[in-house]
This record gives C-alpha cells, sequence and structure tokens, in this order.
C-alpha cells in the first residue's frame, strides 16, 4: 500500500484519486474507477453500491490486502481489523483462540490472550463457548466471534465486509443491534460494505453510494439520526424518506449491473 | 441461535414421558443396528462351516472355520505366528514412518516455497503413475536380498502417497481463510504454522490412511518374493506347500494388520484433530433431556 506519509490528524483514512485494474482471463478489469473520499477517525461510514461495484476491492484497498493500481491511501497509525462475511474464522482454533489470535500474533502471551478472549466474548454474548469450535456454533455466532475477534485487537479501524450477509434476516436485526451498542461504547473507526440500504442507515454516520462497474463514488450522505440508537429508527418517517432517497440513487446503478455484460 | 444457553427449562410431564419414550426406541434401534452387524458375518461362517464339513464346497480349498481357528491356535503356540507377524510389523513401521514422514516433509516445503514446487511438481506426478511394486526388482538388483529393499518399498509407496496429499491439502485452502491470517498478521512462518499447517492436516490424515492400506499390500507383495520371514511369505509358502490352513491364518492375520493400522490413525487423527469431531454439544444435549 503506497502509505508514504500518515493520514493527518483526525484523519483515519485518506483516499486520494485510487483506481484498481486487474488481469482476469487475460483481460483487463477496472474494478475500480477513480475514487477519493476520507474517512475521519471515530466514524462509522457504511459503503453501499451494486454487486461487482468494487466496494470489497476498496475495503481490501483500505486495510492493505491489495494495493491501488494508481493513487494513495493514507491511513492512520495502528492497523485495521476486518470482520469478513464467511470462512473468515478458523475452524481448528477454538472460540477463545479465534478471537485472541490477532493478539498472538503480535506475540502477546497466553494468560493475557485468555483474558481478553474472555472480555469480548462476554461483551458479543458467547462467554459459555470459548472452548467450542466454530463448526459447533450457528452461523450468527460465527459472526460473533469474527465481530469479537476484531475489536479484540485493539486496533483503532474496523473494515467489515458484509459481515451480516449471509445471516437469516432475524438473526441479522440481533447482530445490527449488537454493533451499534459495541460501536457506541467503542467509537472506533468502522468502514462498513453493505448491501442492505436500512443497516446502513441504522448503523451509519454517512453512506457512501458507489456505481456499477467500474465503481466510483457516487454519492456521499450524511446520516443525520441521534445517537444512541435502535433499530425502533426504522418506523420513523425520516427513515422511510432517506431510505426512499438512497434506493432512488441506488436504483439505477443496480440496474446498470444486472444488464452489464 | 441464542448467544447464551438458556437454563434448562421445567419440561412438562407429558412432554418428558414422549422425549423418553423417543430415546428408548433410537436407543433399541442402535442396538438392532450393532446386532445386525454382526450378525451377517457369525452367519456368513456358520454356513462356510457347514458347508465345508458336508462337503458342500470343497473342504481342501475352503478349510472349515473351525480347523483355521485350531491351526491359528497351533501356529501362535509355536511362535512361528509370532515371528512372521513381528517381521512384517517391523518392515511396515519403518517404510511407513520413514515414507510417511519424507513425504509430509517435501508436500510441505513444495506447499511454503513456489520454486520447489515448481521444480519437483511434474517430476513427482510422473513418478507417481508408477506402479511401486514394479521397482522392487531394481531395490533388489541394487540392495541383494536384505531388509533394505523390502522397508524401501514399503517407504516409496507412502511417500508418493502422502506427498501429494500434502500438496493438494495446501492447494485446497480456501483462499479467504489465507486472507483472513493475512489480515491479522499472520503471514511468512507464522502464517505457515498457525494456519497453513492446520488447514492442510486434514489431506494429510486422508494421506495417512490411503497409504496404509497401500503398505499392507506392498509389504505382503514384497515379502511373497523377496522374503523368508513375514505374513506375506507365511502365505506364499502355505501355497506352496499345499497348506491352506495356514493361508488363511496369515489371510487373517494380515487383514488384522491392516484394520489395526488404520484403527490407530483414525485414532491419532481424532487426538491431533479435535476440531474435526463431530459436535460434543449433540451428546452433552442428550444427556441433559435424560
Amino acid at each position: 500500500m503506497s502509505t508514504s506519509s500518515p493520514a493527518p490528524p483526525g484523519v483515519a483514512f485518506d483516499v486520494r484519486r485510487v483506481t484498481k485494474t486487474f488481469l482476469a482471463d487475460n483481460q483487463v478489469v477496472t474494478a475500480l474507477a477513480e475514487t477519493s473520499f476520507t474517512v475521519p477517525a471515530g466514524s462509522f461510514t457504511c459503503i453501499v453500491g451494486p454487486s461487482g461495484c468494487g466496494k470489497s476491492t476498496l475495503l481490501r484497498i483500505l486495510g492493505g490486502l491489495e494495493t491501488p493500481t494508481t493513487g494513495s491511501v493514507r491511513t492512520a497509525a495502528g492497523g485495521a481489523a476486518f470482520v469478513f462475511q464467511e470462512h473468515g474464522v478458523f475452524p481448528w482454533f477454538t472460540v477463545e483462540e479465534n478471537v485472541a489470535f490477532g493478539a498472538r500474533m503480535e506475540g502477546m502471551g497466553r494468560a493475557e490472550r485468555r483474558e481478553l478472549a474472555r472480555h469480548w466474548l462476554a461483551q458479543v454474548g458467547l462467554a459459555d463457548f470459548a472452548q467450542a469450535y466454530p463448526h459447533q456454533l450457528s452461523g450468527g455466532m460465527r459472526q460473533r466471534v469474527a465481530i469479537a475477534r476484531a475489536f479484540a485487537t485493539g486496533w483503532p479501524a474496523l473494515l467489515m465486509d458484509e459481515p451480516l450477509g449471509a445471516l437469516d434476516a432475524q438473526t441479522r436485526m440481533l447482530m445490527q443491534e449488537l454493533l451499534l451498542t459495541l460501536w457506541e461504547a467503542e467509537r472506533k473507526t468502522v468502514v462498513l460494505v453493505t448491501h442492505a440500504i436500512e443497516e446502513a442507515l441504522l448503523l451509519g454516520d454517512r453512506v457512501l453510494i458507489m456505481t456499477a462497474r467500474p465503481g466510483h463514488l457516487k454519492e456521499d450522505i450524511e446520516v443525520p439520526f441521534p445517537r444512541p440508537r435502535s433499530s425502533q429508527i426504522e418506523a420513523t418517517a425520516a427513515f422511510a424518506e432517506m431510505r426512499g432517497r438512497i434506493w432512488a440513487s441506488l436504483r439505477d446503478e443496480v440496474s446498470a449491473a444486472a444488464v452489464a455484460p | 441461535m441464542t448467544a447464551v444457553p438458556a437454563a434448562a427449562p421445567v419440561v412438562p410431564d407429558e412432554v418428558g414421558v414422549a422425549i423418553d419414550a423417543e430415546l428408548r426406541a433410537e436407543l433399541r434401534r442402535r442396538r438392532r443396528d450393532v446386532v445386525l452387524a454382526a450378525a451377517t458375518p457369525m452367519a456368513l461362517l456358520a454356513l462356510w462351516e457347514i458347508g465345508a464339513r458336508t462337503g458342500a464346497i470343497d473342504p481342501l480349498l475352503f478349510s472349515p472355520p473351525s480347523a483355521i481357528l485350531a491351526r491359528g491356535v497351533e501356529l501362535t503356540l509355536s511362535g512361528e505366528l509370532i515371528l512372521h507377524l513381528l517381521a512384517t510389523v517391523a518392515r511396515l513401521v519403518v517404510g511407513f514412518v520413514a515414507g510417511a514422514v519424507a513425504g509430509i516433509a517435501v508436500g510441505l516445503l513444495m506447499s511454503a516455497i513456489r520454486p520447489v514446487r515448481a521444480a519437483l511438481d511434474l517430476t513427482f506426478t510422473a513418478l507417481y503413475a508408477l506402479p511401486k511394486i514394479a521397482i522392487l526388482p531394481l531395490l533388489l538388483l541394487i540392495f541383494g536380498i536384505t531388509e533394505t529393499p523390502k522397508v524401501l518399498a514399503v517407504a516409496i509407496a507412502v511417500f508418493f502417497v502422502l506427498q501429494i496429499n500434502t500438496l493438494a491439502g495446501y492447494k485446497q485452502i480456501d483462499p479467504r481463510v489465507l486472507e483472513a491470517a493475512r489480515a491479522y498478521g499472520a503471514t511468512g512462518w507464522k502464517g505457515f504454522r498457525y494456519v497453513v499447517l492446520p488447514a492442510a492436516m486434514p489431506a494429510v490424515f486422508t494421506g495417512l490412511r490411503v497409504s496404509a492400506g497401500m503398505s499392507v499390500v506392498v509389504v505382503t507383495a514384497v515379502e511373497f518374493v523377496a522374503s523368508e520371514s513375514g505374513l506375506g511369505y507365511l502365505i506364499w509358502n502355505s501355497w506352496q506347500l499345499f497348506q491352506p490352513e495356514r493361508m488363511y491364518v496369515g489371510l487373517i492375520v494380515v487383514s488384522a494388520l491392516g484394520a489395526a493400522l488404520t484403527g490407530l490413525l483414525l485414532g491419532l487423527e481424532r487426538l491431533l484433530l479435535p476440531w474435526r469431531r463431530s459436535t460434543p454439544g449433540r451428546r452433552r444435549m442428550r444427556k441433559g433431556v435424560r
């Protein structure tokens, strides 16, 4: 990642004219057209966009898992922890070992790691499952493990790639409330990629809408709802109005993506 | 999905009774399965015994089980059987361990270091196609009729299975798991130790089980032609001397040996890969209901 200089104070990510092209089947594919934005430290940013618009690629670039083809990303010191949609937790480690994995890689001792894991497992309601293996848990519980693991790193930024995308609707609602509570307590910088407009509005301070591929930023919308929030805001007229506005913007892009070759 | 297991609810009587009946029915079905599984071989043995005694099948070729058992006891008491068994076990264990260790090591090196993989993959794949037993004459030519070619034949057979399975285990690792590892700082040796190695282990154990059966075949075949001891020799020699009962004893012991080796590996797998075991939660739940 081209982090020649750190981000200015108060900024978690400073994305400047980033593009991403790669080679697939001997064809040059532009995953991401020129995109620029900044993410203030301690803010919750949601990215929505049609399938294949490059929003996951963008997230990976933010986290340093991929390098931009052109442009630069400046990142605040301290690192960013990922929450993936699925397959992110390691099946050969117990729940506790998974949660403390980042700390283990940084060389934290066993007793300390155990304490750290216990703390975060309690936060996500899995205190009784420390010694279980992931295959013994439901999909929702596994995502709780993934979320606990990200928070347990203590890193200032969290990058979430559709963390709730594979869950059923009701589990998903519970998990949104969990994320809301955890975030409002911790105030880390979060960038969350999602398909669900409601999720973006419920959780985010701000929603970035991306265009169909090659994706770039189409709109940057402030979410005005006061915190602490609860899922009850979804019943308000203001929420419905914002959802309608975002969908109107997103709709063209989704239909463009649907008929793209 | 619940985050916290609820305290055991007070179960109304009739529900408890219904669950109990259901559990008892399931236990009955399981007992029946065990009885049926045991009954089939017993029935076949009984048929064999009756057939051989009444002359329905030629008792010279198909010795009755009772005669085989008697011969087995006799061979055991005389010490002959133990001697052959130990000779085979020694070759099998040394060859298997040497071949497995080398195969896993090379497979891991090929996984971790791309140039090693590029250099060896094609050659080993081509060599794998060679029937391992076919190189025994060459080994005999090189080493003479000593223990070395026998052990080596087993080791070579096991080596290729393990090398290929270990590498396949690496290749099938979900790229998303590797990405998660990288995202959490597991790179280089740490990534190998904590992610690649455990992720490849199930395939390694599959290789161990496959090669266990194969190694018994190879050691037996080697002992047929190039040995004066071992279970393979016992079987072959019984044919030459026309002693079918002795041959059956050899066959039974060699199968038991194969089964024991496979069982041992399964036990080892359960011990080393606890995360592959089926959920203990289910057992706990059943106990809770009782």
